[in-house]
This record gives C-alpha cells, sequence and structure tokens, in this order.
C-alpha cells in the first residue's frame, strides 16, 4: 500500500466513525473492532521511518490498545450496544444538547445550515457532486471526510497516468478544504470528543483525526515530488 | 442615485403602543443575519417604577438612529461608514478595518462589533428592501405598529403625518447629532 | 487563515481537475468506481444541468407552530435555506405581522439539538442512552408493544397524550380505533375552567370580545401581551389605545397590567369574591339589562337570593380589592355596557374557586346583556363550521372500559375532550382502577408540565412502553423507550386548518434536513402495523389533503401555490336567526346551569373559603413571557437571546426581610418539593405572592451546565384539582422562599 491509498482508506475510515457503530448497512465500512484493525494497518503501513511523518507512537499505541481490548472482547453486542449509544449522545441527539454536533455551521454560528454548509455545497457542486437526499448536511463531518476521499480517489487516478500537474492541483484543492473548512472546526470537535466521551474508543479515534489533518495539512504544503511521505516511502523501497 | 434625492428616511416610534415583545429585534437579525449575541435594535425597559400598586412601566425601542449630524462619520478614519443622501447611514463593508472609533463615537451605543467578520455593524434601515418597495424587517413584523419608518419629505408618508399629528422628542438633542427616530 | 483559492482558481484548473473526479468510461482506474461513488453516504454525482444551489429564492406560505394561535405565515428561503419568516397578510391570526416566536422559528428548524432519527432506550430509564434505528424498527417495536397491551391487559391499557396540533385529527383516529378512553389532553392543567364555565352558562366557549368597538374590558389574570395571541394581541393595544378602559386583575405587574388603564392586584382565589361582588352591585343598583336577562336567560331570581351576601364590603377582606373599587367598577361597565364584556380569559388553572369564577365572569356579561352587541361579547371561531372532506373509514370500537382519569366517576361534568390530566398521572402511578402499561405521547411535555414532577417520575415506573413523538429531545423523550422524531413545523405537512373563511396549508418550506417525518405519516404508518389499516385511508400526505379539499374548488397545487383558499360564503350565512337560540339544556343562557345542579354542584357561583399562605409562606404563581412556549423553546438561540433563563419575582419587601437581593439565587420549596433560581426583586407582585415563568429547569440526566438554567415549578406545584372541572388549582402551593444556600 502506498501513502495515497492510505489516505483514501483513512478518509473512508473517518467516514465510516461517523456512523452509528453497528449500522453494517449498504456496502458500508465495517465497524467497531474491524474498523480499528483496518485503521491501523493502514496507518502503520504509510508510516515510515522518518519521525516528521509519522502519528505520535504513544497514539499508535493507543490505537493498538483499543484493538486489542476489541479482540479480548468477550461480549462483542452489548460493546457495540454501548458504543452505539455514545455515538447517539455525542453526534446525534443528547439530552438536552448535543455533546458534540458534526457541523462545521455549529461552530461558527450555533446552527446548522449556516454559511459554512452553504460554502461546502457550492465546493462540492464546482466538482460536479451534489448532496443526496437522505444524506447528511454539506457541512456534515461525514460528508467533508466523503469529499476528501473523493479528491484522493481523483489524485490517484492522476498519480496512475503519470499527470502530476493534475495531481498538483487536486492536492491544491484538498489542501484549500482542510485549510478553509476542516481545520476551521475540527480541533474543537475533537477536542469535544475528546473531553466529555466516555468511551476510549472515541475519544482515541478524536485524537487520531485530529492529528490525522495537521499531518494532511503539513504534507499538502509540500509539492507532491516533495511530499515527505513519498520521500520515506522510495527511501525504504530502497532499502 | 436620482432616487433618492429630496427623500429623508426616518422611523417615528410610538412608544405607548410598544409592549416590549422584542419581535423587531428578531425580525431583524433573521433579515440582517446579526449573529447571536449582538442587536441592531433594542427595546429599553423603564420600571415597574413607584411602589406597589402604584406602579408604571414603559418600554422603548431603538436602533441606530441615523443621525443628521453623525458622530460616527466623523469618527470614522477610512470613510466606511458615510451618510447617503435619502438620511440614512451606511457602512461600506469593504473599507472598515474595525478600529471602533465609530463605536466610542456613538452616543446611542447603536453599533456593534461582529467579530467573525472584524468589522463593525449596526442597523442599515434595510435599505435593500427599501430598494424593493418593501417595509423595514422590524416595522413589518410589529404587532402593535409602534414602529415605522419612511420619507418624511414625503407628506403623504405614515411617519408625515404621525409627526404632523403628535408631539415628538428625540434622544439626547443636547448633543446636537439630530437623530432621525422620533418619538411620540 | 488566508483564502487563496477561490479568488485564484482558474476555470482551467476546474477543468482539469474534474477530468480526474468525474465519471467517464475510459478513464475509470480498476477498483476504482469514482461514478457512482458506492460506499458514499451523503455525496453523489450530480446529473447533468441540475441545480446544486439547493434551489432558487422562493417565498412559500404556510402556518407557524412555535405556539397554539397559528398564524399564517410567508418564509422567505434562499439557497435552500429558509431565512426569515413573515405574517401572512391573508392570515386572520396574524394580519402579516408575527410575534417573537414566529420570527424565531428559524432557529427551532436550524436547532442543531433537533431529534434527526428515530431512537430507542439502550441503557435504564433515565440514563439518557439511546441508539439510532431505522423508522422500521421503531415503528414495529411501537406496535409490537401495543399490540401486546391490548391482547394482555385490554386496549384502555395504552395511554395516549397530546396537545392541540394540526395532526390531532390522526391522533385522534388512532385512538379511538384502537380502542381506548384514556386520551391525555393537557387542558386540566390550562383552561378547563373557562371551557366548562363558559359552555355551561352560554352552551359554548368560543367566544370573544368585539374589540374595535369595546369601551371597557376585564381581564382576569389574561396577559395579551405575554401570553401573546397575535391578532388579539394588537386588537388589545388599539382598544387601550382608542381609550376603552381596561381593567386587569392579576396578582402580578404582567405587562398587560402595564398597559391597562387600571391594575387590581387581586389575592389569588379572589378573584372569584370580586366578580361576585360585581354581579351582586349590578343587581342591586338595577343596572343590568332587564330585557335581554327576562328574554336570554333563566335563573335570574335564584342568582339575585344567592347573591345578597357578596357585597363589596364583604368581597374587599376576600380579594383585597377596595369596596368602593368593585363598585366605580361594577358601575363603569355596566354605564359603557353593552359595548363592554368581561372577558373569558384563558389558563384558568389558578384555584378551586376558579371554575366558578368563570361562571361568575359569564354571568356578568348575561346581566349587561352584550351578547352579539358592538363592543360586547360575540361568538368566536367561526359559525357555520367549514366542513372539510373526510375519508370514508368504518366506525370506531365501543369501548366499555373506564377512564383512568375519573372521568365521569369522580368528575361527573368534565367533558371526554378535556378530562383531567393529572388524575390520568395519578391512576398510572396508583394503578387503580386498573394499573396503565403504555403511555404513547405526541407534541407534549408531561414529564415537565404535569405538577409535581416527582410523582409523574414514579407512575412511569409501572409502564412497559413509553413512546414519544417530537421534534425536540424534551424531558419527556428522555424518559421514553422509542422516539419518533417529527419533522418540525418547517418541513411537513399536515392537516388543512381552518381560520374564519378560508382554509389553510401548513405545507415544508423547506425538505426535512434529517430522517423525519410528519405526523400524518407516522401515525399512518403506527395505525397501519397495530392492524388498523382501515382507518387510515390514505397512503400518503398528498392524498390526504386532496380528500380534506375535496368539498372545495380547488386543487392541491394551487393550494401550495397561494398557502390558502378563501371559501365564497354560503347564503344561508347572510341571514340573521330569528332569535338567538344557546347549545344550554334551557336554550338559554343558564345563569343557574341545570347540569350542576344534578349533579350536586353550587348552582350558581357561591364563596369558597381558600387556605392562605401562613405568615413566612407564599402563593407560588406562574405565567408567561413573550419569548417562550411553554417548555418548548428554551434551546431557541433567538428566543435563549432575551430570556436564558426564569428568575423568581418576589416584593421588594418580602425580599429584604429575607436578606435576598436582586439576582440571589434562592429556594423555594413546597410540601412535594423545592428548586432553586435567581431572585428578580420587584415592585410588581403581590407581598405575599411569588411568580415565575414556566419552562425551565429542563433536568434530563447528563445535563451540560450551560442547559441547566433556572427551575421547573412544577417540581415544586402539589396537585390540587378542583371536583367540578377538574382544573389544577396551580396557583394554590403555598411555598416557603429563602436565600439559598451557597
Amino acid at each position: 500500500m502506498n501513502h495515497l491509498n492510505a489516505r483514501i482508506h483513512v478518509y473512508e475510515i473517518l467516514a465510516s466513525l461517523f456512523r452509528p457503530p453497528d449500522d453494517v448497512s449498504s456496502g458500508a465500512e465495517e465497524c467497531g473492532g474491524r474498523l480499528l484493525e483496518r485503521l491501523l494497518n493502514t496507518v502503520q503501513e504509510c508510516c515510515g521511518i522518518s519521525a516528521r511523518c509519522c502519528l505520535r507512537p504513544d497514539l499508535m499505541e493507543e490505537i493498538r490498545g483499543l484493538l486489542r481490548a476489541f479482540e479480548e472482547d468477550e461480549d462483542q453486542a452489548g460493546t457495540l450496544t454501548r458504543l452505539a449509544a455514545e455515538h447517539t449522545r455525542l453526534f446525534v441527539n443528547a439530552f438536552p444538547t448535543l455533546v458534540a454536533p458534526p457541523y462545521e455551521s455549529f461552530y461558527q454560528e450555533g446552527r446548522v445550515m449556516g454559511k459554512a454548509a452553504l460554502d461546502c455545497r457550492s465546493i462540492y457542486a464546482e466538482d460536479g457532486l451534489t448532496v443526496r437526499e437522505g444524506g447528511e448536511l454539506p457541512d456534515h463531518i461525514l460528508t467533508q471526510m466523503e469529499y476528501l476521499r473523493f479528491l484522493c480517489l481523483g489524485e490517484k487516478r492522476a498519480a496512475d497516468e503519470g499527470e502530476t500537474e493534475a495531481r498538483g492541483l487536486l492536492r491544491e484543492r484538498e489542501l484549500s478544504f482542510i485549510e478553509e473548512h476542516i481545520l476551521n472546526w475540527l480541533p474543537e470537535f475533537c477536542g469535544r470528543i475528546q473531553s466529555n466521551s466516555h468511551e476510549p474508543y472515541y475519544r482515541v479515534l478524536a485524537r487520531f483525526m485530529k492529528n490525522f489533518m495537521v499531518l494532511e495539512y503539513r504534507n499538502l504544503n509540500h509539492p507532491v515530488e516533495l511530499d515527505p511521505f513519498e520521500e520515506v516511502f522510495n527511501e525504504v523501497k530502497k532499502v | 442615485m436620482s432616487e433618492n434625492k429630496n427623500k429623508r428616511y426616518a422611523f417615528v416610534i410610538d412608544l405607548s403602543k410598544c409592549i416590549d415583545c422584542n419581535a423587531c429585534m428578531v425580525g431583524c437579525k433573521a433579515e440582517n443575519g446579526v449573529p447571536v449575541g449582538h442587536s441592531r435594535a433594542w427595546v429599553y425597559e423603564h420600571g415597574p417604577n413607584g411602589k406597589f400598586p402604584d406602579l408604571k412601566m414603559d418600554f422603548e425601542p431603538g436602533n441606530c438612529m441615523h443621525c443628521e449630524n453623525p458622530p460616527c462619520v466623523a469618527a470614522c478614519p477610512t470613510e466606511a461608514t458615510y451618510q447617503e443622501e435619502n438620511g440614512i447611514i451606511a457602512i461600506n463593508p469593504d473599507r472598515c478595518i474595525g478600529c471602533k472609533a465609530c463605536m466610542a463615537a456613538c452616543p446611542y451605543h447603536a453599533r456593534y462589533y461582529d467579530e467573525k467578520k472584524g468589522k463593525v455593524d449596526k442597523c442599515s434601515f434595510c435599505e435593500h428592501r427599501l430598494k424593493a418597495g418593501l417595509d423595514t424587517a422590524c416595522v413589518h413584523t410589529c404587532m402593535t405598529g409602534a414602529r415605522q419608518a419612511g420619507d418624511i419629505h414625503d407628506p403623504k408618508s405614515e411617519v408625515s403625518k404621525l409627526l404632523a399629528k403628535h408631539k415628538h422628542h428625540v434622544k439626547l438633542k443636547e448633543k446636537g447629532t439630530g437623530p432621525a427616530i422620533y418619538y411620540i | 487563515m488566508k483564502s487563496r483559492r477561490y479568488e485564484n482558481e482558474t476555470f482551467q484548473k476546474g477543468v482539469t481537475r474534474r477530468r480526474f473526479l468525474g465519471a467517464s468510461a475510459g478513464t475509470i482506474a480498476a477498483g476504482v468506481m469514482v461514478s457512482n461513488l458506492t460506499g458514499f453516504r451523503s455525496l453523489a454525482m450530480a446529473e447533468e444541468g441540475a441545480d446544486t444551489s439547493g434551489g432558487k429564492n422562493v417565498e412559500i406560505p404556510s402556518i407557524c407552530e412555535m405556539c397554539v394561535w397559528r398564524c399564517g405565515l410567508i418564509a422567505k428561503v434562499r439557497d435552500g435555506v429558509a431565512y426569515k419568516l413573515e405574517g401572512n397578510p391573508e392570515h386572520p391570526n396574524s394580519r402579516g405581522r408575527l410575534c417573537p416566536k414566529g420570527n424565531a422559528g428559524i432557529m427551532t428548524l436550524y436547532d442543531p439539538d433537533r431529534l434527526k432519527s428515530p431512537l430507542m432506550r439502550v441503557g435504564e430509564r433515565g440514563s439518557g442512552q439511546f441508539k439510532q434505528v431505522s423508522w422500521d424498527e421503531a415503528l414495529d417495536y411501537v406496535a409490537e408493544g401495543m399490540k401486546k397491551i391490548k391482547e394482555q391487559h385490554g386496549a384502555e391499557a395504552m395511554v395516549m397524550s397530546s396537545t392541540h396540533n394540526l395532526a390531532q385529527l390522526q391522533f385522534e383516529n388512532l385512538l379511538q380505533a384502537y380502542g381506548t378512553p384514556n386520551y391525555g389532553t393537557q387542558r386540566s392543567l390550562c383552561f378547563n375552567a373557562m371551557v366548562m364555565g363558559f359552555t355551561m352558562t352560554y352552551g359554548t366557549e368560543a367566544v370573544g370580545g368585539d374589540y374595535p368597538n369595546t369601551k371597557y374590558i376585564i381581564y382576569n389574570g389574561r396577559n395579551l401581551l405575554e401570553g401573546i395571541a397575535n391578532s388579539e394581541t394588537q386588537d388589545f393595544m388599539a382598544a387601550v389605545e382608542r381609550g376603552a378602559h381596561v381593567v386587569v386583575l392579576d396578582p402580578r405587574y404582567s405587562k398587560s397590567a402595564a398597559k391597562a388603564s387600571e391594575w387590581l392586584p387581586v389575592r389569588p382565589g379572589g378573584d372569584l369574591a370580586f366578580f361576585l361582588a360585581l354581579n351582586h352591585v349590578i343587581i342591586k343598583e338595577k343596572l343590568y339589562n332587564k330585557k335581554f336577562v327576562d328574554e336570554y336567560t333563566q335563573g335570574f331570581d335564584e342568582l339575585e337570593k344567592g347573591i345578597k351576601e357578596y357585597t363589596p364590603e364583604w368581597a374587599e377582606k376576600e380579594c383585597d380589592i377596595s369596596a368602593k373599587k368593585i363598585v366605580q367598577v361594577a358601575r363603569g361597565f355596566a354605564k359603557a355596557a353593552p359595548a363592554a364584556f368581561a372577558h373569558p380569559n384563558w389558563r384558568t388553572s389558578n384555584t378551586l374557586n376558579s371554575f366558578q369564577a368563570e361562571r361568575a365572569i359569564a354571568i356578568l356579561n348575561a346581566l349587561v346583556g352584550n351578547w352579539k352587541q358592538p363592543g360586547g361579547l360575540m361568538p368566536a371561531g367561526g359559525e357555520g363550521g367549514m366542513e372539510l372532506g373526510v375519508i370514508p373509514q368504518p366506525p370506531y370500537p365501543r369501548i366499555s372500559a373506564m377512564r383512568l382519569d375519573a372521568v365521569p366517576m369522580r368528575y361527573p361534568l368534565v367533558p371526554l375532550n378535556l378530562g383531567v390530566f393529572q388524575e390520568l398521572r395519578d391512576a398510572i402511578l396508583r394503578g387503580k382502577p386498573y394499573q396503565a402499561k403504555g403511555w404513547l405521547i405526541y407534541r407534549q411535555n408531561p414529564m415537565m408540565s404535569l405538577c409535581d414532577r416527582a410523582k409523574t417520575l414514579e407512575a412511569i415506573k409501572n409502564l412497559d412502553l413509553i413512546v414519544t413523538i417530537d421534534i425536540i429531545p424534551n424531558d419527556t423523550a428522555f424518559y421514553s423507550d422509542v422516539i419518533l422524531p417529527e419533522s418540525s413545523y418547517l418541513e411537513r405537512y399536515d392537516p388543512l386548518s381552518v381560520a374564519g373563511s378560508k382554509v389553510f396549508l401548513r405545507q415544508p418550506v423547506v425538505p426535512p434536513l434529517y430522517d423525519t417525518k410528519s405526523g400524518l405519516e407516522i401515525f399512518k404508518l403506527l395505525g397501519d402495523r397495530v392492524g388498523l389499516n382501515e382507518f387510515f385511508n390514505y397512503k400518503n400526505e398528498d392524498e390526504y389533503l386532496n380528500a380534506q379539499l375535496k368539498p372545495f374548488k380547488v386543487t392541491l397545487d394551487d393550494l401550495k401555490k397561494k398557502g390558502y383558499y378563501e371559501v365564497p360564503a354560503r347564503h344561508e350565512e347572510g341571514k340573521k336567526p330569528e332569535k338567538d337560540v344557546f347549545q344550554t339544556p334551557s336554550g338559554k343562557i343558564e345563569i343557574v346551569s341545570a347540569p350542576l345542579s344534578q349533579v350536586g354542584f353550587d348552582a350558581v357561583p357561591k364563596w369558597k373559603d381558600l387556605p392562605k399562605p401562613e405568615a413566612n409562606q407564599f402563593y407560588l404563581l406562574s405565567g408567561k413571557v413573550a419569548h417562550h412556549t411553554q417548555s418548548s423553546t428554551q434551546n431557541n438561540q433567538w428566543l435563549a437571546e432575551f430570556v436564558p433563563e426564569n428568575h423568581l419575582w418576589i416584593h421588594t419587601a418580602s425580599a429584604s426581610s429575607r436578606g435576598i437581593k436582586d439576582g440571589d439565587m434562592v429556594t423555594v420549596e413546597s410540601k412535594v418539593g423545592k428548586v432553586t433560581l435567581k431572585a428578580k426583586v420587584t415592585e410588581g407582585i403581590r407581598p405575599d405572592c411569588v411568580w415565575m415563568n414556566f419552562g425551565f429547569g429542563h433536568k434530563a440526566k447528563g445535563l451540560s451546565t450551560a442547559y441547566g438554567k433556572g427551575a421547573l415549578d412544577s417540581d415544586v406545584h402539589e396537585s390540587i384539582s378542583d371536583r367540578v372541572s377538574g382544573s389544577q388549582a396551580l396557583s394554590q402551593t403555598m411555598v416557603t422562599v429563602s436565600k439559598a444556600a451557597v
């Protein structure tokens, strides 16, 4: 797996995080332990030796710890239900107020369908995308993660065809979106999850998401040829 | 803008009719995208004053007075805020640097600082609505008709008729700002 | 963060990008199905030429639901976002204007806390643990539960309760088709006394004043400037402006009292004495309209006899309004009559004397003969009510089980559609005459609105199934097993609403944001699953609405465009009836009420002594502010800005003797509970009363400090019910007030 593939997988996993943990419908990604397994494998594969492009080792250890806990769990069904309840409490409905509303507009204006949602909708439309009926709102974290995954898929096609310039444009697009939207609210969103969640699963994954997006921001700021991941990857291949 | 020549927009507020429901403030908020925590309009509550059971309570709505001699315009270093021919004191957000000099200058505390935009804002007399032939948002929703607004240079306007019929006063007359909210 | 992209993005860049993003058969990489976005939940490829802006700018007419006045509104939508609500000038309840709540409906629509998905409880009741489920799973569960209850305990073991709303028709349809008699409205917490007081006198409670022509109005607690009823609030102020003499009785200096000609700070419960004395003066001084009384009323003689003892001097001691003032009001009212009316009021759940006070008020109107006179008392709510189309369905099953709310056993005169809500709750607690097993709640918050909250929370422990249908996660939803999310009023169709001679439509102004449904749809889906599909003969909302529209010459499409249809006046309406006949047993206005005497209650209003507070106690009163509707709006950002929490109004002297300053936290304690909230020290209330706005103090566990605002009067209210009307005596709870321990 190369770095780009890994990123595609991570965005897919991050989007899946924001669906109920026990929802395995409609070709969706696995959740719970399986999700962690995939995440761990993905992250391990694309993390090179250089400290510059790794996730922090203690975070990696936390993820491994979560996975171990899942593997040793004797009551996986019960755990999934508990996680589903926590998911609802964090992101869907809580009494009397949601812990971590997963909408960018909330962090800008305290409501849903604010300016951020309209901006995101325009951005998606520029790339030929629309929000499905029954889908989440345009500035929902799931939608935003799907958009980044979508851009990375395009980046992959460009990479496969050796179209470096096109790939650069797509990376530029990803960076803009991360800079102008994601990083506007993700730190606070993840912070709320980390401070308030009863479940290590969500706390750790919130930390991961925050770290990953910062890494993305740093890496995308480099032209693709100088992408530290590419550099390390090539080094590793040489060895 | 020739359509603005000879117009003078002003508010006439009938104090006896205000019931302090604040619908004007909410309507304004919706119309003008005013952020939570700020308001372009206000209603002051005076009372209950006196001793039980002989009490009195009054309500006093207000907003930017769109003054004839606006101290805010004088204070603005970038000419972001300016007086239109029709009397409306407008803000050009592109020129506003958020220095808040205008806020300090306004004796009515009619302006607020929008942290998100880094700029100052205030009642715009819903000029976008006036241009479309509509009344201002606050006047439009006021259940009792306490709030009225219009062109006081037009003798047929509601505001002109009210001013002709009733004694009226303005706030802080001694400051010489020449406010264009007339209270009856 | 500097925006660098939007301004610098060239057309060419976009084209290049999209070559690798869009569907293009020749360039699909193996294993990457970009064009159909498999596994993408939110995003999809837009169709060629599709409008992705969210929609053009439109104005859509609909109906408000921020309170029960249901003003017609026009929603302004821009880019698919409703940004402004304005009054519909064609609607008689709004006349083109909206109150602060109506304006703030935008923030109810876009409240991030709104219910978004069907939820099922996974932890203990009260633990706040819910998980998302599909509609099918949720509805199946509820239906199975309801069927099981019916089979094992009888349909009557299922309680269904709802506060009035436009989908009430279908709620009642489900209730009656299912076959339970246990209909829990919240009326007994509100206006049983008024409805019954006037129905027993005039044969109807649908009466109102002719504001434009009136010269004198008496209100008994009705607070139109804070318990806003848009058009009537406008009428109130117009009458005040015109110089009508307006008298407001209220222990508290409400905003209505402030704008009235006179504020009479009546003792709670003493209002009955006041009106008895008014009637006394009017009869004694022969100020009544003898012709009208002779022709249209019965029972005057008995009233005359019974009223002798209720002199103004006697009344002064009970109501704290001077005898001189009582006489003055009586004479003023009678002189202005028939262009004078004593308002029927609205929420009259005050004391055990409230029902008789309403009777006395109704009789006062009758004595001065103001019926259908300019400036007097008028029938309201449209005569010859419009008949909407109905969908044929079988007759309802006969119900033989008795009601849990002791109607009619202990409350022989309370109409079935009012009921006695607090009795219903008590029966759930006691398990007598039988144990209720399930509770379906729609657009109601009994876990907050019922007096003595501790009792309610204890009672629900006896239930196997609690289901809530609502739009926000309120306290009642918190204690439920299943929560079914209804679309907000700005996102749904409801059955048609009649106002005057017009039929109005509520329709979505934006599509539902989340996985929610309208009440119409929910009841049909539930009804079908419970085996009652023959009572729900409509496939969807359009079909239902078309059936309702059948008698009228308008299509649903036209109605959607215009928002309303004006029904042409029938020529019968031009004909004036020869002589007024009232829907009472005698056909006349019943000063002596036959039903009351038959059952052994006081047939003419009589005074009953009420408990008074001890030296260190207060009457606990509750009421409205203009910015909130009961307990449903406290999360609305635009309204919470004005009133983020409630305060306890306490008189200056009462406060200072307790060392309480304005803004201090105080503890309010009754026999059944205690709460803490901030004090508002004011001259505007009787020294023996304290007052708080109902609706705050949401207590669901897991409360974050930001929302633990204020306190709930229901925690402190004792359950005291009037035998005649079932009305709650919410102003008879005595409390002590002290500075809260830090």
